[in-house]
């Protein structure tokens, strides 16, 4: 008789039995493990073959396929088969040094009438084996023993959320949240608004790629307050010389953004909105999303504290192909600037110092900085200091 | 966060997974993009049980690295990275859990060679964690990050086994 390799087991109830619980000992956990799903569906096609219609019964539920190795109890075997053909519920523990993970399971295959299979490996000695279909009781997933069954856990971005006691994030208009979705814009990000209570896979690329996002992320973030009021309404802002174009194409795929251009040769051009933080001292981050306007130049996005007289951040942004390069003068640049859809670029900004609360602070567009000289313009869009 | 006449406040994501494996030899592994976590003092990347109720095991951030943390009513033992990654790395850390009870912490950043932080102490692990929930930033304060994998396996395993099995090419 082998030595267990394992330390898996079957536990069913026997009411008619003296013993009243069956266990069979397995001699390994279930090898061979296959994921699978049942549910009713019907399908027909249009007679030319370009519409699908699909009608689903229900949700239907996960299975699991594994195989019983190595079985030198054949009648105990058996006898948790039959239990499970008269339809009573099967324990399946993978590891009974740890039996708060097991699955409370329904057989589906094979039931009787059944036959086992003499062990490929061991059948010569008498071993027995057998394929085991079984659902949960509760329909749902065998996750992670589908991985085999050392993995406790396991989850990867875009996978399903069905097994989280609870994911939770209210959002409304007063409480958004958004992420990069890659349903259009060439996959390098549009700006999408997630649902309340709906998980944020948010699309990335690595740190040191401007290329299209290529990889899921589930985004988990802690609360945070946008101190900048009218974010996407630039015409609530207090403008200097400054011609502003309204119903620019957003990163949303939408028309918020703005187009922000000083015209004259005269003067410099400025918009500009004030806020005060008061989340207490900071240091507070300042992200807005910027795009190449039809005429470039050096242009300003300044942080400035009005009442302490000093820069918290200030960027001087020049454009190369569609593509921002920033020169700090004032703060610290926490990312690479990132690449969205249709030419938007988003930056960000961690103020210099702490803030003093209570203090009036401004946020300043130049589009063509500080001359008086040079006319140039910058698409602008959801300024944020969180 | 688009606001209008008023400034908006988003709300926080809670992410809690039933973990009802008890506390053994193991492995936890998880790849992130790294959003801020690291500047959050005691900012958890992911927490096994309630929020301060001993027995846990954690990752947190402190003092600008991350640290791993097994507590039990008997004491508590730590293992502390030495290097942080920076806004916008791509991050792996990996946790073991030994069968004393001490533990290690790795971390991989931008696919460069794994740095490790010192062996703990062994601290006798209990009978059960305090709660049978895994909290992913949660448990104690709570950060930014964009999570790719994560994956606890049995056993003290390597980091070419854990990427192998949390799909990591």
């Amino acid at each position: 008789m082998p030595d267990r390799i394992g330390n898996a087991a079957l536990i069913w109830s026997a009411t008619s039995d003296a013993s009243g619980q069956r266990v069979h000992l397995l001699q390994a956990p279930l090898r061979a493990i296959k994921a699978g799903h049942s549910m009713q569906t019907f399908q027909r096609q249009s007679l030319d073959r370009s519409v699908l219609e699909n009608v689903a019964i229900g949700d239907g539920s996960a299975e699991l396929r594994g195989r019983v190795r190595y079985d030198h109890d054949p009648v105990g075997l058996s006898d948790a088969i039959v239990a499970g053909s008269q339809g009573k519920t099967l324990r399946y523990i993978p590891d009974l040094s740890d039996p708060d993970v097991d699955f409370q399971c329904d057989l589906v295959a094979p039931l009787a009438p059944f036959g086992l299979e003499l062990d490929q490996q061991r059948g010569i000695l008498g071993d027995q084996s057998v394929e085991l279909v079984l659902r949960q009781t509760d329909q749902g997933s065998f996750d992670p023993l589908y991985h085999g069954s050392a993995v406790l856990f396991s989850y990867r971005a875009g996978g399903s959320l069905e097994a989280s006691s609870s994911f939770g994030r209210v959002t409304s208009s007063s409480a958004p949240a958004t992420f990069a979705d890659i349903d259009a814009g060439g996959g390098f990000g549009s700006l999408s608004t997630a649902l309340s209570n709906q998980a944020r896979i948010h699309w990335m690329s690595t740190a040191s790629s401007v290329g299209p996002r290529t990889f899921p992320t589930l985004l988990l973030e802690d609360s945070r307050e946008n101190f900048m009021d009218e974010s996407e309404d630039l015409d609530t802002w207090t403008n200097t010389n400054a011609t502003l174009s309204s119903g620019q194409g957003d990163p949303f795929g939408g028309t918020k953004a703005w187009l922000v251009a000083d015209d004259s040769t005269s003067a410099f051009a400025t918009v500009h909105r004030n806020f005060t933080p008061d989340d207490g001292a900071g240091p507070y981050v300042l992200s807005v999303f910027l795009k190449d306007g039809t005429t470039s130049s050096t242009g300003i996005i300044q942080w400035r504290d009005i009442t302490a007289s000093e820069d918290r951040v200030n960027y001087r942004v020049t454009w190369s192909s569609g593509e921002p390069t920033i020169t700090v003068v004032a703060g610290t640049t926490l990312s690479n600037h990132e690449r969205w859809r249709d030419g938007w670029w988003r930056i960000d900004a961690l103020s210099t110092t702490d803030v003093s609360t209570g203090n009036i602070n401004r946020i300043t567009v130049f589009p063509s900085g500080v001359s008086s000289g040079i006319k140039a313009d910058v698409g602008v869009f959801g300024f944020q200091v969180e | 966060m688009p606001s209008g006449g008023g400034t908006v406040t988003r709300n926080a994501d809670v992410l809690p997974f039933p973990f009802p494996a008890r506390p053994q030899v193991m492995t936890g592994y998880i790849r992130f993009v790294e959003l801020g976590t690291i500047l959050i003092s005691e900012a958890r990347l992911w927490q096994i049980s309630v929020a301060d109720a001993n027995p846990r095991l954690m990752v947190e951030a402190v003092s600008g690295v991350y640290r791993m943390r097994h507590s039990t009513d008997n004491g508590t033992v730590t293992s502390t990275l030495a290097v942080a990654p920076s806004i916008g790395d791509g991050v792996e850390v990996m946790a073991q859990v030994n069968v004393d009870g001490s533990i290690q912490i790795h971390q991989s950043i931008n696919g460069a060679a794994l740095t490790s932080g010192s062996v703990s102490s062994a601290l006798a692990l209990a009978p059960q964690w305090s709660g049978v929930i895994l909290n992913i930033n949660r448990g104690g304060a709570r950060g930014f990050i964009a999570i790719r994998e994560i994956v606890f396996h049995r056993g003290v395993q390597s980091l070419t086994t854990m990427r192998r099995l949390a799909g990591v090419t």
